[in-house]
């Protein structure tokens, strides 16, 4: 492989490395000193080539691969400083209706409220507000830059609880969850059952004097329980007394299913609530003048290297129709040169 | 070929300018606390539409222009049983000059707070907010969580726990003598 092919490789490479802070966002891998000693090396390539193409070394279309450097230089600074400078990835978890501060971004996040339908469909949004500025929601449309921060969903189980008495409906709370007053879980915490990692959240029925433990089945996890939960998400509750820690029953329902216990009827809506993600990716707009950059000077040297061709076949033509009017005439004048 | 180069060399230096300006994009975000209902002051009050115990629908925003207090409470919780009294006291004594107190039942049935309200005399509107969304917008970290607004819709102070009738007027006071 020649120099110039070298570089032209290089520079691809550093476009798709770079690239890929987007494609696979809030990977940790970004913000390893082996992925920064990678993007350093190519640098120092791309540097090492442009050097001696600004020297004129690799002739007029050595310049233009040059200015595709350029670019793919461009697309790596950003790389390198938000693997380096941006912040570690961060999942930012709010039951809906609740607004949680991000000091350091000079925003809040302000999680949307879902009723169980909404919670069913999956389709709550989270709206990232700063001052004399309009909201970005997060959600539609697939992840939004704020300057050179990346803001995408990430969907986790979720379930929309509702508790009956014989006097009607009681209060829920969860006295360690995100909110005190909300009835959905997040399911934040995992519980090995099995050999199975299960995600679990407990809730209050402080009216009741009662604590309700609520294990997570995915529908994975339901074949091997009672061919009526088979197949779809199940929600186990285990009621027992907030003072004693006496147990009082437990029961398995389905999503919107009602299951009785301990003189409650319990019914939870499964679906998923999202976490906001907040993870660092090269700036937008430096990405994109690199790409195009890299681009322009590619194609300027593709170009001049086919007209040049072009140019070549052209000559070598020439030089060839030349030499095979200089044969036609020769043997005429030999043949009159001959006694 | 020249003017090509000096033109990639001016987007490099404005790339540059850009991605390592220090004030230029966001910084390092460390955590984000749920705090608690203290940390809205000067925010504007969420107002969702209810239910009120005689299933009449009801909001806090038709209190605009008036100063409310609002109370989150349910009949299970024993302090927020006995803040009721000091409300009502509070709702019947500054009533006529602009004050509102609107106690929010958190997620009960309507005839339960009825019941309760009707026996110990209550007076100013009890709502019932089953999907108790009051509480998670106002960041209520127990029961009774208070917060006060101002005429102009925004939150002024927010309490968790019970407030004391002294703590009640000088939170409300100084709004109704504002006009």
């Amino acid at each position: 492989m020649s120099t110039r092919n070298g570089a032209v490789a290089t520079a691809l490479a550093a476009l798709a490395l770079v690239g890929a802070q987007y494609a696979f966002a809030g990977n940790e891998l970004f913000h390893t000193w082996q992925y920064a000693l990678a993007l350093a090396i190519l640098a120092v390539s791309l540097l090492v080539y442009v050097a001696g193409a600004l020297r004129g070394e690799d002739g007029r279309i050595g310049r233009f691969v040059a200015v595709a450097a350029l670019g793919a230089l461009i697309a790596l600074a950003a790389g390198l400083s938000s693997g380096l400078l941006g912040p570690d990835t961060l999942s930012v978890a709010r039951v809906p209706g609740t607004v949680a501060p991000l000091p350091e971004l000079g925003a809040a996040a302000f999680f949307s409220t879902v009723d169980p339908q909404a919670l069913a469909n999956g389709n709550a949004v989270v709206a990232v507000r700063r001052l004399h500025h309009t909201d970005i929601v997060v959600g539609r449309g697939g992840p939004k830059f704020l300057g050179s921060i990346l803001l995408f969903l990430d969907p986790r189980p979720a379930a929309y609880v509702e508790a009956t008495g014989a006097r009607g409906r009681l209060t829920i709370t969860q006295p360690s969850g995100s909110s005190f007053l909300s009835p959905v879980l997040l399911f934040s915490e995992r519980q090995s059952i099995a050999g199975e990692q299960h995600p679990v959240d407990a809730f209050a029925l402080p009216g009741r004097g009662l604590t309700v433990k609520v294990v997570y089945f995915f529908p994975s996890q339901t074949q091997r329980l009672h061919a009526r939960v088979a197949g779809v998400p199940a929600l186990l509750y285990d009621v027992f007394e907030t003072s004693t820690q006496r147990p009082l029953g437990i029961g398995l329902g389905t999503s919107g299913e009602p299951v009785d216990v301990a003189a409650v009827r319990l019914r939870a809506t499964v679906g998923t609530y999202p976490a906001l993600v907040i993870a660092s990716a090269p700036h937008p707009i430096a990405f994109a003048m690199g790409c195009v950059l890299a681009m322009l000077g590619l194609s300027a040297a593709l170009a001049f290297l086919v007209k040049d061709h072009a140019g070549v076949v052209e000559a070598v033509r020439h030089e060839e129709q030349h030499r095979d009017r200089e044969h036609r005439v020769r043997p005429r004048h030999q043949e009159s040169e001959t006694p | 070929m020249r003017t090509l180069l000096v033109l990639a060399g001016a987007v490099v230096v404005i790339v540059l300018v850009i991605v390592l300006y220090p004030g230029g994009g966001p910084k390092r975000p460390d955590s984000a606390g749920a705090g608690g209902p203290s940390m809205l002051a000067g925010a504007p009050a969420a107002s969702f539409t209810v239910a009120r115990v005689d299933g009449s629908p009801d909001s806090l925003d038709r209190y605009r222009g008036k100063v409310v207090l609002v109370n989150l409470w349910a009949t299970w919780c024993p302090p927020c049983r006995e803040e009721m009294p000091a409300l009502e006291r509070l709702y019947r004594e500054l009533g006529s000059r602009g004050l509102v107190v609107l106690g929010i039942d958190q997620g009960e049935a309507p005839a339960v707070a009825s019941t309760f309200g009707k026996r110990i005399g209550i007076t100013f509107p009890l709502l019932i907010d089953q999907d108790q969304q009051y509480g998670r917008a106002y960041a209520a970290q127990g029961l009774p969580t208070s917060v006060v607004v101002d005429r102009s819709g925004k939150i002024v102070t927010g309490v968790d726990g019970p407030m004391t009738p002294a703590q009640m007027r000088d939170a409300v006071l100084p709004l109704l003598r504002a006009k």
